[in-house]
Order: C-alpha cells, then structure tokens, then sequence
C-alpha cells in the first residue's frame, strides 16, 4: 500500500501487479528487478544465493544500500510474522482507498476470510 | 565479501538479543531463550517441510522435530510463525488458547520468534555468523497485565489508540504497532529491533522510499501477509 502512495509522491506509477505475481519485473522502480530477487533470497534464506546478492547489489545500490536493502527486507521478514500471527485488519484509512488495488493485485487473497475459507476447509 | 553493519543495527541487535536472556511479562528467560533456539531449528522440521507442500497444513498431523524442552502447544506456535505465517487462521489461534496458553503468553512467544526471524534473517543475508542465544539470567517474570487495550478485529485485543490519519496515508498508531499490546514489553522487543531496519519517516536511507516499499511489499508477498 505504501508502494502506491510513494508512486503517487513521486508522480509515477508503479506495476503493482508485479509485487504479487509469480514472475520478477522491476515494477517501474529503480533496479526494482534486482530488489525483487533480494526480497525472495533474504525469504527463501540460501546462503549461496544470498552471497551472489550480495555480490551483484554492492555493485548497483552501494555497501551502504546494500546493507539497508537486506535490513528492510529481513525487518519485513520479522513484521509480517506479527500482523499473519494476529489476523490483524487493516487500518480502517488503508481499507477504504485500496479496495480496487487489493482486488487487482490479488492481495484480498491474504485475508483472515479468504484464508479461513480455503485451508480450514481442507 | 563483507559488507559494514550500520552501527544503529548494531545496537538494536545487541539490545535484543540480552533480552532474549531475560525474565519477560509472562516467559522465564529459561523459556525464551527456548524458544530462540526453537524458531532457530524450526527451518528443518520435517513435519513443517511436509505441511508446507500440503494444500493445507491443517490436513497434516504428526510431532514437530524440536531442540529443545519446550511444552508442545509452544512447540507448534514457534513453528507454525516461524515456517508457514501466512496461512495461520483464526481457528488455529482458538485451538492454541484451547490448550491453555494464556493470550498474552502467545503474545510474548510471537514477539521472540518474529524477533528473532529479524536478527537470524539478517545474520544470513549479510553472511555473518549467527548470534549466540544468550545464557538464561535470574529473575521472574512479571505478569504485569495491561488494561489499555480493545477489541478492533484482530485475534486479541491490540493497544488502545486515539487514531488520526499521516501525510503517508496510515493512522499515527498503525495497528501493526498496537498487535501486540497485550505485553508491551514484547512490543517495546520488537520494535525496538525494527526500526533500526525501517521506518515510515526516515529519511536518511541512500536508496529511496520506493525501492524501501518495493522491497517491504514483495517480502509481505512472499509471506503472505494481508495486512
């Protein structure tokens, strides 16, 4: 959600598609591509593949950038646990602007219900 | 290749982690210490590794591979956040307050583990050594409840807040920072070690707000995580 209101600062628009699909794009974003391999190796946690990040992105974001890139993704890493271990809502101000951008994205999917009605069935 | 840690990370992570040895709200540091070392062995759970590949985990029973002394119901939380996150539900959380642990207790275990998915996720992306689960220290825990909470949706009651909505499009107290006020302390934990990695103000990152945002949504995406 907060990818979308820094398009919307920035005057641009970002793929948000591409944040929840299965393929890796750049999503409009600055080596966006590259971001998006380093968010799914600090998940996945290989440390082979993790060290070729590493290699690659002092490379394009710098040691520093590289440092924050890893620490954000592993914070996030840690955050999503909290909100997925509570069945958290999301804030009643969020929920009233992303009800199109959710259902687009397929992030609706991730919801208490939606969950609820597809595993607890099984 | 080694690459610096930012001082303030350093910090963060060396505060969290003592705690990690000491008395909580709810948990002796016997027990949190435990769970540390759980989350930690959870990555190879074979009982984990099979519901993982299953249309869903609920369609899977069995034992839980552990390191440690840990009750059961605290076994399958700690593994359960740790390994599949993204598909607890609320009748999963019923079940686990079913087997007698206390709400804030939960609350104290969520906050260790996602703690220390923070510190043990960082470690391995920057290709250091894992931190050394400190040694438990004497103390009790305090079983301070905390009144100023309410009910807004979620499994448990989160932190009572007066909300009013930032230029950045979240209320001033976004519910993720009131998830866990049943137990501040674990809160403060938490917290206290995230935002040495991110914040909605900081301004001082070299790389911009939106390679930050894109790189927090593709990893809530892996996590599958609504919120």
């Amino acid at each position: 959600m907060l990818l979308r209101a820094s398009g919307d600062r920035n005057n641009e628009n970002y793929n948000l598609d591409s944040v929840t699909s299965e393929g890796i794009a750049d999503a409009g974003v600055n080596n966006g591509a590259f971001l998006m391999e380093l968010a799914a190796a600090v998940y996945a946690q290989d440390a082979d593949v993790l060290a070729d990040i590493r290699t690659r992105g002092v490379e394009l974001l710098g040691e520093r950038g590289l440092a924050e890139a890893m620490g954000i993704a592993s914070g996030f890493n840690g955050i999503t646990k909290v909100a997925n271990g509570t069945g958290l809502p999301l804030d009643k101000s969020t929920a009233d602007i992303t009800g199109e951008m959710r259902t687009e994205t397929g992030i609706d999917e991730y919801s208490e219900a939606f969950k609820s009605n597809k595993y607890d069935a099984l | 290749m080694k690459i610096a840690v930012p001082e303030s990370v350093n910090r963060s992570h060396e505060l969290a982690v003592d705690l990690f040895g000491q008395a909580g709200t709810w948990l002796t540091s016997s027990v949190r210490a435990a769970i540390w070392a759980e989350a930690r062995n959870a990555t190879a759970c074979k009982l984990c590794q099979r519901r993982k590949q299953a249309l869903s985990p609920y369609a899977l029973q069995g034992e839980h591979d552990t390191c440690t002394q840990l009750p059961g119901n605290m076994v399958e939380v700690v593994h359960r956040i740790k390994n599949d996150s993204g598909r607890l539900t609320k009748r999963w959380f019923d079940e686990q307050i079913d087997t007698g642990l206390s709400r804030e207790e939960y609350v104290e275990i969520l906050s260790l583990v996602a703690t220390s998915i923070i510190l043990d996720s960082y470690a391995t992306a920057m290709g250091l050594p894992d931190y050394s689960i400190p040694s438990p220290q004497p103390g009790e825990p305090t079983k301070v409840l905390n009144p100023e909470v309410i009910d807004e949706g979620a499994w448990l009651p989160i932190t009572k807040a007066k909300q009013t909505v930032e230029d950045h499009g979240l209320p001033n107290v976004p519910n993720i920072a009131r998830a866990m006020g049943l137990v501040p302390s674990g809160m403060m934990h938490f917290f206290g070690t995230m935002r040495a990695h991110y914040s909605l103000s900081g301004d001082d990152f070299v790389i911009s707000r939106s390679q930050i945002e894109l790189i927090a949504a593709r990893v809530s995406s892996h996590n599958e995580c609504f919120y």
